[in-house]
C-alpha cells in the first residue's frame, strides 16, 4: 500500500449556479485543482465523479464531465453515497492510488440542485431512506428524520433551542467570511428564534440550503508527490460505515452510530485516542446538514462526552481559538450543501487550513498539522471520517 | 401524482395489516423481513402486530410535498409498539400542542393520497391517540 497525498484543490462558489451547466461547474473546480498542482489532464490516470444527481439533467455525469474537461479516455465512474457522495468519490480515488493501480487520480464532486423546482427537490431528498414505508406511505420529508433526532436529543439531555441556535450563529459567522459560501451573512440568536418552523423542533435556520457547487482534489502517490509539490497534505486514514435504510430499524436517535464507527476506524488506523481526539486536531469539518447533526457529531467524534456536545457550542469551544474549531468555513449550514460536492469541499477546506491558505477571518492556528472531516449520508445511512495531515504517514 | 397499483398491492400486508416478522431469537421486525436484523437468522415467521404502542418522540413537518397538500402540516411519530419494535409512522386526528411523550397510540386505516389523474385512492396505516375514556 502506498501513501497518498492531496496535491491540488479546487472549489467553486456555492449557491444558485444556474449560470452554468453541470460540466461547466465541475470544470471550474477541476481547472483550479490542476492549476494549483501545475498538472494537466494528461497527468491524470483515473477520475471519479461524486454526484447524487436525481434532480439534474445529466444521467451519466462522469463521461459528460470527462469529455468537457478533456479527461477522456481515462477510466471513470459516478459514485453515490447520499450526502456523503463526495467522501465516497474521494475514497474510490484514494484507494486507486493507495493500491498502486495509478499514480495520479482526480476526485470531483458536483451537484446542481436548482435544476429542479424546490418541491421536486424536497420530494427527491425525501426518498433517501426506506422508500416504501417512510416515503410512499406518508411522505416523510428529509428534515423530519433529523427533527426526530433533535427531539430525542433535546428531551434526553434537557437541551434548549438556543443550544441549536449557537451552531447556526457560529456557522453563519464564518460563512460571512468565506467568499465561496452560499450565505455570506451573519445571523443573531433573535433571527434564529424567529425563523419559521420546517419540522418541529427544527427551523429554517437549523437547516442547510439547496445548493449548486463543485469541488475537486488531485491525489498522488508518494513516488510522484515530490515532483509535484513540496507541501502535500497526506490522507492519514479513512473510516467508513453504514446504517439501516429504514429508521424503524434504528435503536437510538440521540447519535449517529455509523459516524461513531467510522471515526473509531479512522482513529485506530491513525493511532488516535477517541476520548482525547480533539487534542490531535487543529480543525474539523463536520456534517451539519441540520444544527442537531453538528451537536451529535461532536460526540460521535469524541470531542465531547455523550450528552455534552451542546456545551462545547455553549462555551464557544468550536470557534477559532477554542478547543477544536469546527466548520470555520461556514459548514453545510452557511457554505451550502451541494450533496455530491460536500465531502470534497470539506477535504478542500481542511487541506487549505493546514497550508495556511484559508480566507481571512477563517484561518485556524496550525499546531499539530492535522485535521479531519466527517461526512454523513442520510441520517447515518452512510458515514465517512477522513483524517488529513501535513506529516507523511509512517507506513 | 401517480398511483402504481402493483406496488400498493404487493405491500398490502405492511400497509393495511401491520404484518411484521418474529425471529426464533425473540426479535420482532417491522416491516417484515425474512432475515433477522438482530441475529441474522432466517427463521422468521410472520405475525400480525397489535397496532398498540407508546409515542416516544414526534415531529411536525411543514414542508410542502406534492400530493399531500390536504394533510399539511404532517405529524410524524416515533412509536414503540407493544411487541417491541420502534417504528416511524404518521399520526392522525391530532391538534397542535396535543401530543406528548408517553401518550398511548393505536393504528387506524386512513386515506393516504389519491391519484389526480385516475382517482385511485391509496389507504394506509396511521396512528391516533388513545384518549382518556377510550378503552
Ligand atoms: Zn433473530
Amino acid at each position: 500500500m502506498k501513501n497518498v497525498a492531496i496535491v491540488g484543490t479546487g472549489h467553486t462558489k456555492f449557491g444558485v449556479r444556474t449560470d452554468v451547466n453541470l460540466q461547466e461547474l465541475a470544470w471550474e473546480a477541476i481547472k483550479q485543482a490542476l492549476e494549483e498542482a501545475s498538472l494537466d489532464q494528461s497527468d491524470i490516470q483515473y477520475f471519479v465523479v461524486g454526484n447524487f444527481g436525481n434532480w439534474s439533467s445529466e444521467e451519466i455525469p462522469a463521461v459528460v464531465i470527462g469529455e468537457y474537461s478533456n479527461l477522456n479516455p481515462n477510466g471513470t465512474m459516478r459514485v453515490e453515497a447520499a450526502c456523503a457522495t463526495g467522501s465516497a468519490a474521494l475514497r474510490d480515488a484514494y484507494l486507486s492510488v493507495k493500491s498502486g493501480e495509478v499514480d495520479i487520480a482526480l476526485a470531483v464532486g458536483v451537484e446542481q440542485m436548482h435544476q429542479s423546482p424546490n418541491p421536486n427537490t424536497i420530494e427527491l431528498i425525501g426518498r433517501a431512506g426506506d422508500y416504501f414505508w417512510e416515503f410512499q406511505n406518508f411522505g416523510l420529508t428529509f428534515p423530519s428524520y433529523y427533527a426526530l433526532h433533535a427531539s430525542a436529543y433535546m428531551s434526553k439531555y434537557n437541551v434548549k433551542e438556543e443550544d441549536l441556535g449557537n451552531i447556526a450563529v457560529k456557522n453563519h459567522y464564518y460563512g460571512a467570511r468565506n467568499p465561496y459560501a452560499q450565505f455570506q451573512k451573519e445571523i443573531t440568536m433573535e433571527d434564529y428564534l424567529n425563523s419559521r418552523p420546517v419540522a418541529y423542533p427544527l427551523r429554517i435556520l437549523d437547516s442547510s440550503p439547496i445548493t449548486d457547487g463543485a469541488a475537486a482534489v488531485l491525489l498522488a502517490s508518494e513516488e510522484v508527490v515530490k515532483r509535484i509539490t513540496d507541501s502535500p497534505i497526506w490522507i492519514t486514514s479513512q473510516g467508513t460505515a453504514s446504517g439501516t435504510a429504514n429508521l424503524s430499524r434504528r435503536s437510538d436517535f440521540t447519535h449517529i452510530e455509523a459516524a461513531e464507527l467510522a471515526a473509531k476506524q479512522a482513529y485506530k488506523k491513525a493511532g488516535i485516542n477517541f476520548e482525547t481526539s480533539w487534542k490531535y486536531f487543529d480543525v474539523a469539518e463536520v456534517h451539519d446538514c441540520f444544527t442537531i447533526a453538528e451537536v451529535m457529531a461532536y460526540e460521535d467524534l469524541g470531542f465531547a462526552k455523550r450528552g455534552e456536545g451542546y456545551q462545547l457550542a455553549r462555551e464557544n469551544q468550536t470557534y477559532i481559538g477554542g478547543k477544536i474549531p469546527v466548520n470555520v468555513d461556514g459548514g453545510l449550514k452557511a457554505k451550502g450543501h451541494p450533496i455530491g460536492a460536500t465531502g470534497i469541499s470539506m477535504a478542500v477546506s481542511i487541506t487549505r487550513q493546514l497550508l495556511y491558505r484559508s480566507h481571512k477571518g477563517t484561518q485556524v492556528d496550525v499546531k499539530n498539522g492535522m485535521g479531519l472531516f466527517h461526512n454523513v449520508g442520510g441520517t447515518g445511512h452512510y458515514a465517512y471520517v477522513t483524517i488529513l495531515s501535513s506529516r507523511r504517514p509512517s507506513s | 401524482m401517480n398511483v402504481f397499483p402493483p406496488q400498493v398491492w404487493r405491500e398490502k400486508e405492511t400497509l393495511y395489516r401491520l404484518i411484521g416478522g418474529k425471529c426464533n431469537c425473540g426479535n420482532v421486525i417491522f416491516p417484515y423481513s425474512p432475515v433477522c436484523n438482530k441475529c441474522g437468522s432466517t427463521s422468521v415467521s410472520k405475525i400480525k402486530l397489535s397496532g398498540k404502542g407508546i409515542l416516544l418522540q414526534y415531529t411536525v413537518t411543514y414542508q410542502h410535498r406534492p400530493g399531500f397538500e390536504k394533510t399539511q402540516p404532517t405529524y410524524v411519530g416515533l412509536i414503540k409498539l407493544q411487541e417491541g419494535p420502534e417504528i416511524i409512522a404518521p399520526l392522525t386526528d391530532v391538534d397542535e400542542g396535543e401530543l406528548k411523550e408517553g401518550d398511548k397510540v393505536e393504528a387506524v386505516i386512513r386515506r393516504i393520497k389519491s391519484d389526480s389523474n385516475n382517482g385511485l385512492i391509496v389507504y394506509g396505516t396511521k396512528f391516533r391517540l388513545i384518549k382518556d375514556g377510550d378503552k
